[in-house]
């Protein structure tokens, strides 16, 4: 009994510092985060609401398309939020020389566990946000119930947030400033995996999917509202006429989404994947 | 000197905007009498009774509500859908009224296609038609998205995910359209080679009416005087309004009355079937969930509203103990 209630005390003082440490963090961050939560909202605002005021923008006929293009944005929110909250996680103890220190007050791995977790509840709490008020324009416009994909859809957008954390947080155990790896991590998510995307589908078309891609993968978050899901996962877009003249007609590929079993594990997987290189990073950052 | 000017300034700005309000108000007076009343969003109508004796008893002992409306119609409790997209003003000319208004709700597309050939053949084209006709018409044109009705849960796609509501902007018109149809009908009719596979019906004004309640018809706003306009206007012998409401004498086994009533949108909002006492023989009524969403977003004001005030609350209640 007596052993039951020391461990149990002692596994409660282990998890007490994660515990203050998200909250520091929650604390330190609220102006970032108030300012995504205005921009998250007035984003679905503007989408679901201020846009439907124009008589000639014609509402989608279902809920699921509706909250289709309402999400459409969710791409960028969760990048730039991913970047802007995570990017210091790591490589600020190193710029402001705290992870250099012998004897830290506080274990170390459990201050970073603690400040991504802090983060992680904040950018949830803005894509929450986002969903929550396009939930409500859809039930505004179209009744209740709320079609159940539409938490398919959160809980897919969650799982990419995760993976979209990890991978700017391995960037930030190797990078020496935080604003490096803002930068470096928006062009690559924004820029660097779209071009690859592009590369890859022109030469390989629909012999090979670009599942190494976070943007690819961030695709099932809206792919997964149609109705009935995309299949073929793969399209061909004609183009015609241009300078040649009619004869010089060519096909743009695209991949629509990656499948739902292959689109789940593979942002588990890339989760983590690169946890486990920054938590690797960081440990041979200290030596 | 200098503040003079400033004032003068000022108020040939006041002016100047006083002056652009006025007369776009008085454009937009008018320009048209009514405005139209449609929302974007969801309604649904509900089948509330169904006397099935009296209907067959009164209104026709052959037909069943399916014949006016599409799905379980006949059934209580079955639930239709309408979610209204959009609207664009727009212009139309006859052709354009002849093909949207009158084939599409008197032929099939099939039909209406090999129609459309034997006229262009026999010379009925756009052209020779908006030449020889040449009323024009302002409407506004809205899109819903409709499910037919249905007794359990409606299908995620719509039955019709484009289905037409025809508002025109001036009721009088319609009295012109059935005008140019009746006498385009009647010369269409003795052409031997389109009247050899079909015949347009010449319509009374009271079977137009009728047949456009089904097809599309909507009101502009204030919905009492359109119907009103209209009625006149097309000279019904057999409807009657009655502030927002239609009430159209019908014969079938016996006399009934139809009494539709149009809301807010300009929409069907209640259809009710009566007999000669006005017992109610079929009634269908509408519901729309925006009270859910006020009373929703109500609470998520007044949970703000207490977060607020209890955070500012706390803070002054710190401030002052850090003060002493």
């Amino acid at each position: 009994m007596y052993r039951k209630m020391r461990n149990r005390t002692e596994s409660y003082i282990g998890i007490k510092p994660i515990f203050y440490t998200i909250v520091f963090e929650i604390k330190r961050q609220r102006k970032k985060f108030y300012f995504f939560s205005v921009v998250a909202i007035l984003v679905a605002v503007l989408v679901g609401y201020i846009l439907q005021l124009i008589p000639g923008y014609l509402l989608s006929s279902t809920q699921a398309e509706f909250f289709n293009i309402g999400l459409q944005f969710i791409s960028f929110l969760t990048l730039f939020a991913a970047c802007l909250f995570f990017s210091g996680i790591i490589c600020s103890e190193f710029n402001k020389k705290t992870g250099f220190i012998v004897f830290p007050k506080i274990n170390k791995y459990k201050l970073i566990l603690g400040k991504y977790l802090g983060n992680l509840v904040l950018v949830i709490a803005i894509i929450t946000a986002f969903y929550f008020v396009l939930g409500l324009l859809g039930f505004f416009y179209y009744g209740g119930p709320i079609n159940i994909r539409i938490f398919y859809s959160y809980g897919i957008a969650i799982l990419y947030i995760i993976a979209l954390s990890s991978f700017v947080t391995f960037f930030s155990s190797f990078m020496k400033s935080v604003n490096l790896t803002i930068i470096s991590t928006l062009i690559i998510l924004l820029i660097g995996f779209n071009i690859a995307d592009q590369i890859v589908t022109f030469v390989f078309a629909e012999n090979f999917e670009p599942l190494y891609s976070l943007a690819h993968l961030g695709k099932l978050i809206t792919g997964i509202l149609e109705n009935p899901f995309p299949d073929p996962r793969y399209g061909e877009l004609p183009f015609g006429g241009g300078f040649g003249g009619p004869h010089t007609e060519f096909t743009l590929g695209q991949w629509i989404t990656p499948s739902v079993e292959m689109g789940i594990t593979l942002l588990l997987v890339f989760s983590v994947a690169f946890f486990i290189l920054a938590a690797l990073l960081f440990k041979r950052r200290q030596l | 000197m200098q503040r003079n000017k400033k004032t003068i300034k000022f108020y040939i700005i006041c002016f100047f905007f006083i002056g652009i309000t006025l007369m776009s108000i008085s454009s937009s007076v008018f320009a048209a009498n009514y405005e139209i009343g449609l929302t974007k969003g969801t309604d649904i109508l509900i089948v509330n009774q169904y006397n099935e004796t009296a209907w067959k008893n009164t209104v026709n002992a052959s037909s069943s509500p399916n014949n006016w409306f599409e799905g379980d119609a006949d059934t209580v409790g079955a639930q239709r859908k309408t979610t209204i997209k959009g609207w664009n003003s727009i212009t139309w000319e006859t052709y354009d009224i002849f093909i949207s208004l009158f084939l599409s709700a008197l032929f099939d597309s099939e039909e209406i296609s090999t129609l459309l050939m034997g006229m262009a053949i026999q010379g009925y084209n756009e052209t020779t038609i908006n030449e020889n006709y040449t009323n024009t018409y302002n409407l506004w044109i809205g899109l819903s998205a409709v499910w037919n009705f249905t007794v359990g849960n409606f299908k995620e796609d719509p039955s019709i995910a484009n289905e037409a509501l025809l508002i025109f902007q001036n009721p009088t018109d319609l009295d012109d359209i059935l005008n140019d149809y009746n006498n385009l009908s009647a010369e269409l009719n003795s052409n031997p080679f389109i009247n050899m596979s079909y015949i347009f019906p010449i319509l009374e004004p009271d079977e137009f009416l009728w047949l456009f309640i089904f097809n599309g018809l909507a009101l502009g706003t204030p919905s009492g005087s359109y119907l009103e306009n209209l009625i006149t206007m097309l000279n019904c012998q057999n409807a009657t309004v009655n502030n927002n409401i239609l009430i159209i004498n019908r014969a079938g086994e016996t006399n009934y009355t139809v009494e539709i009533t149009y809301g807010s949108e300009g929409t069907i909002s209640s259809f009710v079937v009566k007999d000669v006492s006005d017992n109610i023989i079929y009634q269908i009524i509408s519901r729309n969930s925006e009270w859910v969403f006020f009373t929703i977003v109500i609470i998520l004001l007044i949970c703000i509203g207490g977060l607020s005030a209890y955070l500012i609350l706390r803070k002054r209640k710190i401030n002052r103990i850090r003060n002493k």
